[in-house]
This record gives structure tokens, C-alpha cells and sequence, in this order.
């Protein structure tokens, strides 16, 4: 078996719309197959109401999707139970949400500990989080061992009072895919008691999941990057992680007995729910769950990895050092990501003339300044795949970027 | 939409005017989009009031290179209170290509760091 690109743009209305589009910015958020868009016109035709209140069965039928779409995604990530996955708006809520009720647990005298990599919504929450208790922010990189180190190469390792890991597990610059498995095991080694904390939002689309075997203690992806609705995410905590923090939000839906003074609330998942959720979204990505489940993720991965290559090896061929590729590390896989700079062409000019052939890419630093300032780099372009897209397209950006140094020259 | 690489702009970025540091500048400022990398200053030189000598410096996509240069153009020989009059719809009509809402702050820039040289006089 493997991933047949031409036949699955017959899956995706947008191609009926735009055949020409060459879409090159799924790390920024996937395109929609028809299975998805059509289960959110069956919610808002067939049971357009809301879920765990009402005994009339429409309202039974939502409610029953809604929480067959939570075992559906139990599975698809490997959690040991559906009461580890809690819909959230996307993976930024989650980690602030997280970072939120994590606080109580943090002092001045703790550390918190992130990686270089990451995208502003899992290192924002974390800056913020050390700014109110005081505590100390710690920012390592991974080197290409896969060891975490200090910003100048040095190995790192979390201490007793290291109480917080946050680490994305594929780059959306570079596309590293980061083997957080290991990572999390050893830093458990130095610190039993660390809480891990998975960024997932770029590896969801492409992976394979198993949050029990990577062993971390919460992880976050969005629906949006991997075919689903915009709007929701998943936030999967261990059971005994989850039984502990307290809720994020107050109000309906997550309360168990509420009275004038004081309330109890629901067990996890329920009472990271509070008020009405983002009902036809999380029913819709049951959908995208299943579409992915069928293309087998092992393909998807392959697929990927063989795009990225094919992308740098064609970009060198035919540019040379017209063309910087951010990392060329070829030790972790690639989620089908490519950033790079062109010489002496600024890249919104770039990004933007090839939209004259109908080609999307990202222009900018894609929500990871600090990255880029590590890396010394400025604004890149970012060439990003998925299961539609195929060799053509990658030929039909370096047509474009021809045309681009054309005009630019 | 039609494009915004015309002649006139892609002239202006391949050969900006008034590119470079001024003699005996009365008015500096710099500002930048760290976002995109774009970042540019722009030196005034003026006397009894009107600008006589202009400079801008720095790097940026051909849209704010090629505004900065038309900018510059345009308000050499002008009051200082002119200057400070001019608004996004003057420098949109100068550089007579409509940017789409998220390029719009690449054209812009200049004249940001004008109005913001103006509040930064030099002292002799
Ligand atoms: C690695 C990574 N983390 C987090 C996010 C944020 O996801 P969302 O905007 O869906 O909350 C993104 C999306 O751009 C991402 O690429």
C-alpha cells in the first residue's frame, strides 16, 4: 500500500474549487475532506443540540457522538481509557489551561523547563506562568543526538527542582520529529516527579501516537493540522495527572453539585468541560480520525519524509546556494516540513509572487522567534505537505521560485 | 487582485533613492517588524522648518524599500508640519499600488519611522 496523492485530492472539495491550488501550508492548518465537512452539516441538519442536558434523543444522538468521538480519539493516540481526552478550543488553550492550574504547584525556587524549538502557544504560557510565581524559566535545545543540552551545546539535565518539561515533538520550522520518548525517560531519571508536557500540535498529522508507550504526563495537538475542524483540540492527561489538577474553567456542563456558596465539580474529563463545547467540531473529528486511521499514519509518515527530501534534494539541484535550507539535519525524521531563505529576495516578496501561480507557503518566522533568533536566522519561507500533495507540486514550486528570482533579479 | 510587483516598485527596490546616511541629520528614527525582518531608519536633514536632505537605510521586501524610497522622494522640499500631516491614504496614492491587508504593514512601515523621526529631534 501507499499514499496515492492524486486519488485523495478527490477527497477534498477545495480541489473541484481551485484545481491549480498547490497548497503548501498544512503545518499552518490542513485542508478539509468532504467525510469532515459532511459531518458537520449532519450535526447543524440532524441533531443540531446541545449535548449531556437534554432526555429527548436528539439530544441523546449528539451526546452519543460527541462521546464516541472521545474512545475514537483514546484510540488513536494509544490512551489507556477515553477519560484521558479532554476536548479543548486547540493546543494553545490546552497548554494555557495547563499553565493555569499547574501554578499552585510551582515556587520561586523552581525551574521551568522548555526547549528552543518551540512555537510561541508552548513557550508564551510557560514565560508567563515563571513571571507570576517567580520561578525560573530554562530554555534547552535538543541536540542532534537527541540529547538536551544548553543553548551553547553543554548537556542538560532536569534537577529535584526542575518541575516542569515543556517539548514539542516535531518543529514546525524545521520538521524535526524528536524522539520525546527517550527524552522524557531520562529527564524522569534525574527527576522522578517532573511533569512532562508533549506540544504534539505538528506530529499528530503525521505520526503515530502512542501517548503510553512516550510515556508523558499531558499532551496537546489541534484538530485543524490534521484534516479536522478549527476550533478544537485535545488535551490528553494521564488519568492519575488529570484526577488532580483542578478545573480551568467554571460554570455548566463541568459541575457536579453547585450551590449558593460553594460547588464540586464532575470527575476528569468532564470538568475541564465546563460550558457548551464546540459540538459539531469534536463530532467532525471523529471523522478525520477515522479518514486518517484508513490512510495507515506509518504511510503518511513515509510520504512525508520522501516529499522533504525530494523538496531539498530538488531546491539544491536547481538553486544552489540561491537557496538556504534551515536544517538539513537528516537525524530525526521529517513531518514533511521545509523552511529556507533565498538569497537576496526578501521572503514575503517571495511568498507572495507565487501566489501568481497559485501556490501557498508561509513567509515569516511561523510563530517561533526564538528559534529563529537562535539559529541567526530572519524571516524564512516554509514549504509544508500532506497527504495531498505529491512530487508535482514540489516541481511546481521550483518553477515558481524560478519565475520569483525572474522578477526579482 | 493586480500585482503589486509593478515596474515603478521593483524599480524602486532595485534602485532605491536617497539610500544611505544623510549629512548632519536634525531628525533620526529607526523602527522595525521583527516578525518579518523588515527594518528601516530614516534621517531628515532640516532648516527653517523644511526638509532639505533625506536618507533611509536598512533592509525589507521590495514593498517597504520601494515605499521608503518613493516616501523619501516626495517629502524632500516639504514644511516639517506637511510632513507630519502626511497620512497612509498620501503614501498609498505615492506609491499607486493597493497592498492586501496583510502586506499592508510592509508599505506602511516608512512612513511610520517618519512620523517617529519627527518626534525625535536631534540636539546639535
Ligand atoms: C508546534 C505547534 N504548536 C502549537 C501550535 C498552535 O496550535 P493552535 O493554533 O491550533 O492552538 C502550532 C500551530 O501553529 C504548532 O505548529
Amino acid at each position: 500500500m501507499e499514499i496515492i496523492p492524486e486519488k485523495i485530492k478527490t477527497d477534498f472539495p477545495i480541489f473541484n474549487d481551485k484545481p491549480e491550488l498547490v497548497y503548501l501550508d498544512s503545518a499552518a492548518s490542513s485542508l478539509k475532506p468532504k467525510r469532515v465537512i459532511d459531518k458537520l452539516v449532519e450535526y447543524y441538519t440532524q441533531y443540531p443540540v446541545n449535548i449531556h442536558r437534554g432526555i429527548y434523543s436528539l439530544s441523546e444522538k449528539a451526546t452519543a457522538e460527541y462521546e464516541e468521538t472521545r474512545r475514537v480519539v483514546a484510540r488513536f493516540i494509544g490512551a489507556r481509557n477515553e477519560n484521558e481526552i479532554v476536548f479543548t478550543r486547540g493546543t494553545t488553550e490546552s497548554i494555557n489551561g495547563l499553565a493555569y492550574v499547574l501554578e499552585p504547584r510551582i515556587s520561586s525556587k523552581d525551574e521551568i523547563a522548555v526547549s528552543i524549538l518551540e512555537h510561541h502557544s508552548n513557550l508564551l504560557p510557560w514565560q508567563q506562568l515563571a513571571a507570576r510565581t517567580g520561578a525560573k524559566l530554562t530554555l534547552f535545545d535538543i541536540n542532534d543526538d537527541g540529547i538536551l543540552t544548553d543553548l551553547r551545546g553543554r548537556k542538560w539535565e532536569p534537577m529535584a527542582s526542575t518541575k516542569i518539561l515543556a517539548i514539542t515533538y516535531a518543529s514546525n520550522v524545521t520538521g524535526n520529529i524528536y524522539p520525546v520518548k527517550d527524552i522524557i525517560h531520562r529527564a524522569r531519571l534525574c527527576n522522578p516527579d517532573i511533569v512532562t508536557i508533549v506540544d504534539a500540535a505538528q506530529a499528530a498529522p503525521h505520526v503515530s501516537l502512542n501517548v503510553a508507550d512516550i510515556d508523558c504526563d499531558l499532551l496537546a495537538f489541534s484538530a485543524h493540522k490534521m484534516l479536522g475542524p478549527t476550533g478544537v483540540g485535545v488535551l490528553y492527561g494521564k488519568q492519575s495527572i488529570l484526577n488532580k489538577l483542578p478545573p480551568f474553567h467554571f460554570g455548566g456542563e463541568m459541575v457536579e453539585k453547585a450551590s449558593l456558596y460553594e460547588s464540586t465539580f464532575k470527575e476528569a474529563p468532564h470538568k475541564f468541560e465546563a460550558g457548551t463545547p464546540p459540538i459539531a467540531e469534536v463530532i467532525a473529528l471523529k471523522e478525520a480520525v477515522e479518514y486518517l486511521n484508513n490512510s495507515t499514519l506509518k504511510l503518511v509518515e513515509d510520504h512525508q519524509q520522501q516529499l522533504a527530501n525530494y523538496a531539498v534534494t530538488i531546491l539544491k539541484d536547481t538553486f544552489g546556494r540561491k537557496v538556504n535550507i534551515v536544517s538539513e539535519t537528516n537525524r530525526f525524521p521529517n513531518a514533511g516540513i521545509v523552511s529556507f531563505s533565498l538569497e537576496e529576495v526578501h521572503p514575503h516578496d517571495a511568498a507572495q509572487l507565487l501566489t501568481d501561480h497559485q501556490i501557498a507557503v508561509r513567509a515569516g518566522q511561523h510563530c517561533a522567534s526564538p528559534l529563529h533568533q537562535h539559529l541567526g536566522i530572519g524571516a524564512t519561507l516554509r514549504a509544508s505537505f500532506y497527504i495531498y500533495n505529491n512530487e508535482k507540486d514540489v516541481d511546481r514550486l521550483v518553477s515558481g521560485l524560478s519565475y520569483v528570482f525572474g522578477v526579482m533579479r | 487582485m493586480d500585482s503589486i510587483y509593478q515596474e515603478v516598485i521593483l524599480h524602486h527596490y532595485k534602485y532605491p533613492k536617497n539610500f544611505g546616511h544623510i549629512h548632519k541629520p536634525t531628525h533620526a528614527s529607526h523602527k522595525n517588524n521583527p516578525l518579518c525582518g523588515d527594518d528601516i531608519s530614516i534621517e531628515i536633514g532640516a532648516e527653517n522648518g523644511t526638509v532639505v536632505r533625506v536618507g533611509f537605510t536598512g533592509s525589507g521586501c521590495a514593498l517597504a524599500t520601494a515605499s521608503a524610497s518613493i516616501l523619501m522622494e516626495h517629502i524632500k522640499g516639504m514644511r516639517l508640519n506637511d510632513v507630519a500631516s502626511l497620512t497612509s491614504e498620501n503614501l498609498l496614492a505615492l506609491i499607486g499600488v493597493s497592498p492586501s491587508p496583510s502586506r499592508l504593514k510592509c508599505a506602511l512601515l516608512p512612513l511610520e519611522v517618519l512620523h517617529s523621526t519627527l518626534s525625535h529631534p536631534l540636539t546639535q
